[in-house]
């Protein structure tokens, strides 16, 4: 019953992607499009690269350590500090240097890519799915449960994220965590609080989406063939929503990893000893001038996995909107 | 060292704990030989502690503490602090910092000259105390003709000179609510009346009560009657700012008020110098007193004005502010880490260090499993690499590598083994500084674990501080208790709140409190071992609790009460020496350092540090 993603269908200036073969004229599926879209820019294509380097780097992160003869991320070498108990930089033994423990920075800085990318897909999975289910009711049955859920939403937005974030990190950084130990101390309590501060944006995109999308023909059509509501949000709106959801997820996710990052940099985040590139630049920082290596590598590896995922989030978004694009 | 400031008092009532911070005691030992003459007669650099494995670090880094025949008089001294006094009020103050200030501008009955670490000598007294009654009685005869400074925040002040009932009063309104002072129930305890007093002061805390213990015979004379013969303990705790004097007549409108006294705002002073200037977090002015009379006590006094600037919260661009610019001095933070390393290289003559007379330890929590184990307790002290925690502070200048808990200057280091440590088989598991996994895991088959390494329910709770470098310190403990198997759930708060709701607190405390450490209020066993590990510490003040590892061993606990009354120095000391190593066969902590008090100064400053708090004398540094 689905017609498509509006957005995915051809438009004018893209003739070209129509093949003429024989005397069939052969389309080529939107997901084609968007995938022929996205190849045009080749900053989101290094950036996907680099993205799926990352990946990789941190699935295999034992054996990239082994290969570059580094030690494990929570073995301090004493004899890498020197007399006055500072660490040391760039070596044979430990190419990023040390940490002030005497932990090796690549190690580290290999590790805490799990930490990033696991709190960056989690968060922004769990965040999505809340947004865009509560954006979907409200969106769908408009009256009471819109006015409910979007004053929740206002509500919501009105209080300062950060300071919110940092009280719950806080209160649930100790003991069994909170609510009833469902929040344990450590990357769930990060995960928790990007995901709390968070699903009111996919919530008002999904919504707004929603109330457009639910007047279409197509829509009017299901219900007038006798499909349910949970019908209709399953096999009508959502199909539709694919785009937006790619876009916000997309976006989100180089955001996740600077939240978390600052988290960690403020200390409430991911717990020591685990390693966290906010929580390493934030150990550094008060030594930069004569330690450069500490804070130098786990901010690039920051700065370039925010950029490439903002480079593929921005292609995405282009290539799933190409009204947009043009604009 | 490391961190911002030394909250020992402010923490800890009661008590000169140590926090994340900085240990700021006075050092060197008893039987060092500090070649320190008179003042005037040329500088003297302190020696290391006879016996320490530290000894070539301090001396590379020599303090001077007598006055250097060069001291000129003269000149404004900036005081760069990170945070305030504890307490304006010399009643309450109890944090090594604001003896900086009270040394310079009280006089206790006793004082501290900076190259004196043996016992105090008379300051307000006259002469040394005549003790009779087999040592129950102490009777002080103090100076005539002393006379107290203008007041903090302007008035007329007290004419009248210093009388015996002054100094009476002063100890007696340390028991009002409203100056909390935190040592006076601890080192007067013996102090015939204090019972009564104390009962008397619940019914009425706006006035100080009367101790019947302490009497005046005239206007110069002054009589302590204990119940038992503590003098020691006692005459040492009268070089304590509590003892220096404050005139009933004048005081008592303040000390009337509640909750809190305000005479600290109006206090007259006696020292050569007089508070002319307070804003609590931020500045702290000293004048010269114009009604000290030169040369009526050891402090030479060189300077004009001292003036404390508070708020410099990064003490790395703080030491560096002071190293490379002018009339400065550091106050509540000392050199660690990078800035000492600075200091060292770039700056080694205006760096200092000197034994503070303190210890770090991590406790382990004796009467909770599974450190109520004995054997458990001696395998992880065994795995523990001291070194490696050291270095969390600073390396090798941090300080010595402790292997009990009295430090070197203090009467009983060299009794309890000093540096080694001590001796003899049953102490194998301290003999290690950078840990011995073998020994470690035959401890934990004796504990009954049979694979060498924790098995079963091995989690364990761990609270520190959460700041460089005592969440450093806590990292480096949780993974060497990990080599032994255990589930370290370490938990990262303020240092504040890990003292007042976990490891002070009975109740609360984790399984390690891995930032925990002591300083002497004075240079005496008594004040070194007695609190941290006397069983009648955790039952006297449970929510305030210094005993960390909860050590409840009635053979020490009995040992302690028996050494306070030890009069001659020689036997006080061994007495204390083995109490140090019966604590140590108990295995209720591992000691990790004893740290120095690394301090700097501009190059145009002439420091002395007074080894009793390991701190700058400012009655005695001087301005090129």
């Amino acid at each position: 019953m689905s017609v498509g993603t509006p957005d995915l269908l051809l438009d004018e200036t893209e003739v070209g992607a129509v093949d003429l073969v024989s005397d069939e004229i052969a389309a080529r599926s939107p997901w084609e499009l968007f995938a022929r879209r996205f190849r045009e820019d080749k900053f989101a294509l290094a950036g996907l690269i680099f993205l799926t380097l990352l990946i990789l780097v941190a699935i295999f992160a034992p054996l990239v350590c082994k290969l570059v003869g580094a030690p494990g991320p929570y073995f301090a070498d004493q004899n890498a500090l020197d007399v006055f108990g500072q660490p040391t930089g760039p070596s044979s033994a430990h190419i990023f240097g040390v940490d002030q423990l005497g932990r090796d920075v690549f190690s580290r800085v290999v590790y805490g890519a799990r930490v990033s990318l696991l709190v960056a897909f989690v968060s922004t999975f769990l965040t999505t799915i809340f947004g865009v289910f509560c954006g979907l009711f409200a969106g769908f049955y408009r009256g009471w449960i819109d006015t409910l859920i979007s004053r929740t939403i206002d509500a919501w937005l009105a209080i300062p994220y950060l300071l919110l974030a940092i009280g719950l990190a806080s209160a649930c950084s100790f003991g069994n965590g909170c609510v009833g130990g469902l929040i344990k101390p450590g990357v769930p309590v990060v995960i928790a609080v990007v995901a709390l501060t968070s699903w009111t944006y996919p919530a008002r995109i999904i919504r707004g989406q929603v109330l457009s999308i639910r007047e279409k023909e197509f829509v009017e059509a299901s219900r007038s063939l006798g499909a349910s509501n949970f019908r209709i949000i399953v096999k009508e709106l959502l199909p539709n929503l694919t785009a937006p959801i790619i876009v916000f997820a997309s976006t989100f996710l180089p955001t996740v990893i600077l939240f978390e990052a600052a988290l960690s940099f403020l200390g409430v985040g991911v717990q020591p000893p685990t390693p966290s590139w906010g929580q390493m630049i934030s150990d550094a920082s008060p030594n930069i001038a004569t330690q450069w290596w500490y804070m130098l590598f786990p901010g690039l590896a920051l700065l370039f996995t925010a950029l490439a995922f903002n480079f593929v989030g921005d292609a995405m978004t282009d290539a799933l909107n190409p009204r947009a694009r043009k604009r | 060292m490391g961190s911002r400031s030394r909250l020992l008092g402010v923490l800890v009532p009661g008590l000169l704990a140590i926090s994340s911070i900085g240990l700021a005691a006075c050092g060197g030992s008893s039987n060092s030989s500090n070649s320190a003459g008179s003042s005037g007669g040329g500088s003297s650099s302190s020696s290391a502690p006879s016996g320490s494995n530290v000894s070539s670090e301090l001396a590379k880094f020599p303090a001077v503490v007598t006055a250097p025949a060069a001291a000129k008089k003269g000149g404004t001294l900036s005081v760069i602090a990170d945070g305030d006094v504890d307490y304006i009020d010399p009643g309450a103050a109890y944090y090594q910092p604001t003896y900086m200030i009270d040394l310079a501008v009280d006089s206790p009955l006793m004082g501290w000259p900076p190259n004196d670490t043996a016992a105090p000598v008379p300051l307000l007294a006259s002469a040394a105390p005549t003790i009779t009654n087999s040592g129950k009685t102490i009777t002080f005869h103090i100076k005539p003709n002393v006379h107290y400074s203008p007041p903090l925040g302007g008035g007329t002040g007290w004419t009248k000179p210093v009388v015996s009932q002054d100094v009476k009063y002063a100890i007696e309104r340390g028991l009002l609510p409203g100056v909390p002072n935190g040592y006076l129930g601890l080192y007067f305890a013996d102090l015939q009346g204090l019972s009564q007093a104390q009962a008397a002061v619940k019914k009425d805390p706006t006035k100080a009560p009367d101790i019947s213990g302490i009497t005046t015979p005239n206007s110069s004379t002054i009589v302590f009657t204990l119940t038992k013969p503590s003098s020691i303990g006692v005459i040492d705790a009268l070089s304590l700012p509590l003892s220096s004097p404050v005139p009933q007549a004048y005081a008592a409108k303040y000390d009337s008020k509640t909750p809190s006294s305000t005479y600290g705002a109006h206090q007259i002073d006696v020292g050569p110098y007089y508070i002319s200037s307070y804003q609590a977090g931020k500045q702290i002015t000293l004048l010269r007193n114009p009604n000290y009379t030169a040369g009526s006590d050891f402090r030479p006094a060189f300077v004009d004005k001292v003036a404390v600037q508070e708020g410099f919260a990064d003490t790395n661009s703080a030491i560096s502010k002071i190293l490379t610019g002018s009339d400065m001095i550091n106050f509540d933070f000392s050199a660690t880490g990078e800035s000492l390393k600075l200091a060292a290289t770039k700056y080694p003559k205006q760096l200092t260090l000197t034994p503070a007379g303190g210890n770090r330890f991590v406790a382990l929590n004796t009467q909770k499993p599974p450190f109520n184990n004995i054997n458990v307790r001696k395998a992880v002290i065994a795995a523990s690499d001291r070194d490696a925690l050291r270095n969390t502070r600073g390396g090798v200048l941090a300080g010595g590598l402790a292997t009990h808990f009295i430090p070197p200057g203090i009467p009983g280091y060299q009794q309890a083994g000093g540096a080694a440590g001590p001796s003899g088989a049953q102490f194998d598991f301290i003999q290690h500084p950078t840990g011995d996994m073998a020994l470690a895991e035959s401890y934990m088959k004796k504990a009954g674990y049979s694979s060498g390494k924790c098995t079963g329910n091995c989690t364990i709770t761990m609270v520190s501080g959460n700041v460089p470098p005592a969440s450093d310190t806590a990292q480096v403990v949780k993974a060497q208790l990990s080599q032994l198997g255990f589930n370290v759930q370490l938990h990262p708060v303020e240092q504040a709140v890990m003292y007042t709701k976990f490891c002070s607190v009975v109740a609360n405390e984790p399984n390690v409190c891995p930032n925990v450490g002591w300083i002497k209020d004075f240079n005496d066993g008594q004040a070194m071992i007695d609190i941290p590990f006397n069983g009648g510490t955790i039952t006297a003040s449970p929510t305030n609790n210094s005993n960390w590892p909860q050590l409840n061993n009635p053979t020490i606990n009995a040992a302690l009460a028996a050494a306070k009354l030890i009069v001659d120095p020689t036997a006080r000391a061994a007495a204390y020496g083995k109490i140090d190593d019966e604590i140590m066969a108990q295995a209720p902590a591992i000691p990790w350092l004893w740290d120095y008090e690394a301090n700097v100064s501009s190059s145009d400053v002439l420091p002395v540090i007074n080894e009793f708090n390991g701190l700058t004398d400012l009655a005695f540094t001087s301005i090129k």
